[in-house]
């Protein structure tokens, strides 16, 4: 079970968390919950209970550091990986750097049901009880989620490519001083 | 125009196909008329999909090892168990070597007198079982009188059969002096006068003989001479 759910649990952790050290964390935590409570486990979705342990253990996570850090802006604003580069060095690899910047930016609840619905694929009824919400609170939670997405997203376009930081080639400075040779003759 | 918030929950109910009915209507009517909310489902259904195409993130092999799942733990009735069994059998294994102390007279009362011209004195003690160590020696307490004669000197030697085959396997030599002073019955016990040591180590007797003889060295003279005591080295009853 551990082998086959690790990389699920491991993924679900880190998007709900928006950085890698607070998913680490939140992977223990729930493995640690999964060993103790497996033995009871009598239903039928074992992915919707892991889904269930990983949520808890990330809010867990979140109050815990909130009784830490009492901070005026939202507690996942010290834990998500923000820095001033919108996701450039993801966009260097290839990935959707910029997606991911703006999404570990959001709060909390909307992070998290942007997640249960795009990258866990749930109905909003699953979602409700995921969040332990009724069905319209999750309709409206999730357009706001969408509204502040899409926001962070048109108020941080994509920067214009950066001029190359070697500056002139050695053969453009050879040419610069070839040329009034070439003119001679 | 822009669009209200109950507009904009419209749109996203629209992008998960979670509208029905009247509501479902009035969202595809609000993107056929106005332009913005068009936009808007575009850009959502787009947000949306690429959300879906985030890369799947996968623990570092490190922290995987460090949560191994615990090994299923052993029901209680079956450690108590494993503790009884191994303390029982520690318990077996102390009983079974542990060193006897007790002495084992195989000798009571040997008391013969070696008048000139006499040699030696046999005794033989047989079925004897048990177990003896190795490494160490027998021990004998015997009473020696040379009756004022001198010199006066015997040598008592101990042969070994341990498995009672009518071969002896080990021969031990003693030399014991007796006292000048006539009448004075000399007792010695001490094993440091062993002499000579043939054969095998010391084993476990199965059915064994031992048998004891009394050598009078200088046999012009008279002796007197009595094993009070043969002590074998942790043989067990």
């Amino acid at each position: 079970m551990y082998q086959e759910q690790a990389d699920y649990v491991y993924n679900l952790a880190y998007r709900l968390c928006g950085s890698k050290s607070d998913a680490d964390d939140v992977f223990q935590d729930a493995f640690i919950r999964v060993y103790r409570f497996l033995p009871g486990f009598r239903g039928d979705s074992l992915r919707g209970w892991l889904r269930r342990i990983v949520m808890n253990a990330f809010h867990d996570a979140r109050h815990k550091v909130r009784r830490l850090i009492p901070v005026e802006e939202p507690a996942q604003a010290d834990l998500a990986d923000i820095s001033d580069d919108p996701g450039e060095h993801l966009e260097q690899k290839g990935l959707d750097g910029r997606l991911e910047w703006a999404l570990n930016r959001l709060p909390d609840e909307h992070r998290s049901i942007l997640v249960l619905r795009a990258i866990e694929d749930l109905p909003y009824e699953d979602m409700a009880v995921a969040l332990d919400v009724p069905v319209g609170t999750v309709r409206s939670r999730l357009s706001r989620a969408r509204a502040a997405l899409r926001k962070l997203l048109e108020e941080n376009p994509a920067p214009p490519p950066k001029p190359s930081a070697k500056g002139p080639s050695l053969m453009s400075f050879l040419l610069f001083f070839l040329r009034p040779v070439q003119l001679c003759r | 125009m822009p669009l209200n918030e109950r507009q904009q929950e419209l749109i996203s109910g629209l992008v998960d196909s979670a509208l029905q009915g009247d509501e479902l209507r009035e969202a595809q009517e609000l993107v056929a008329a106005q332009p913005e909310a068009a936009r808007l489902l575009e850009d959502y259904r787009s947000d949306l999909q690429r959300l879906k195409n985030l890369p799947r993130m996968k623990a570092d092999p490190a922290l995987r090892a460090r949560i191994q799942p615990p090994r299923p733990a052993a029901p209680s009735w079956l450690k108590a168990a494993a503790i009884v069994l191994i303390v029982g059998g520690f318990a077996f294994w102390v009983y079974k070597n542990r060193p006897i102390k007790k002495l084992i007279a195989l000798a009571p009362a040997f008391e013969a007198r070696l008048d000139p011209g006499e040699h030696r004195l046999v005794k033989v003690f047989s079925g004897l079982k048990g177990k003896l160590v190795a490494e160490a020696v027998t021990h004998f307490k015997m009473m020696i009188d040379g009756d004022g004669q001198h010199p006066a000197q015997c040598h008592l030697v101990l042969n070994y059969d341990f498995d009672g085959d009518g071969k002896f396997d080990r021969k031990e030599i003693y030399e014991v002096l007796a006292d000048a002073t006539p009448g004075l019955q000399q007792v010695t016990d001490d094993a440091a006068k062993l002499i000579s040591v043939e054969g095998a180590p010391l084993r476990d007797m199965a059915d064994g003989v031992l048998q004891a003889e009394i050598q009078n060295v200088h046999p012009q003279n008279a002796m007197l001479a009595d094993i009070q005591e043969i002590t074998l080295p942790n043989l067990s009853p």
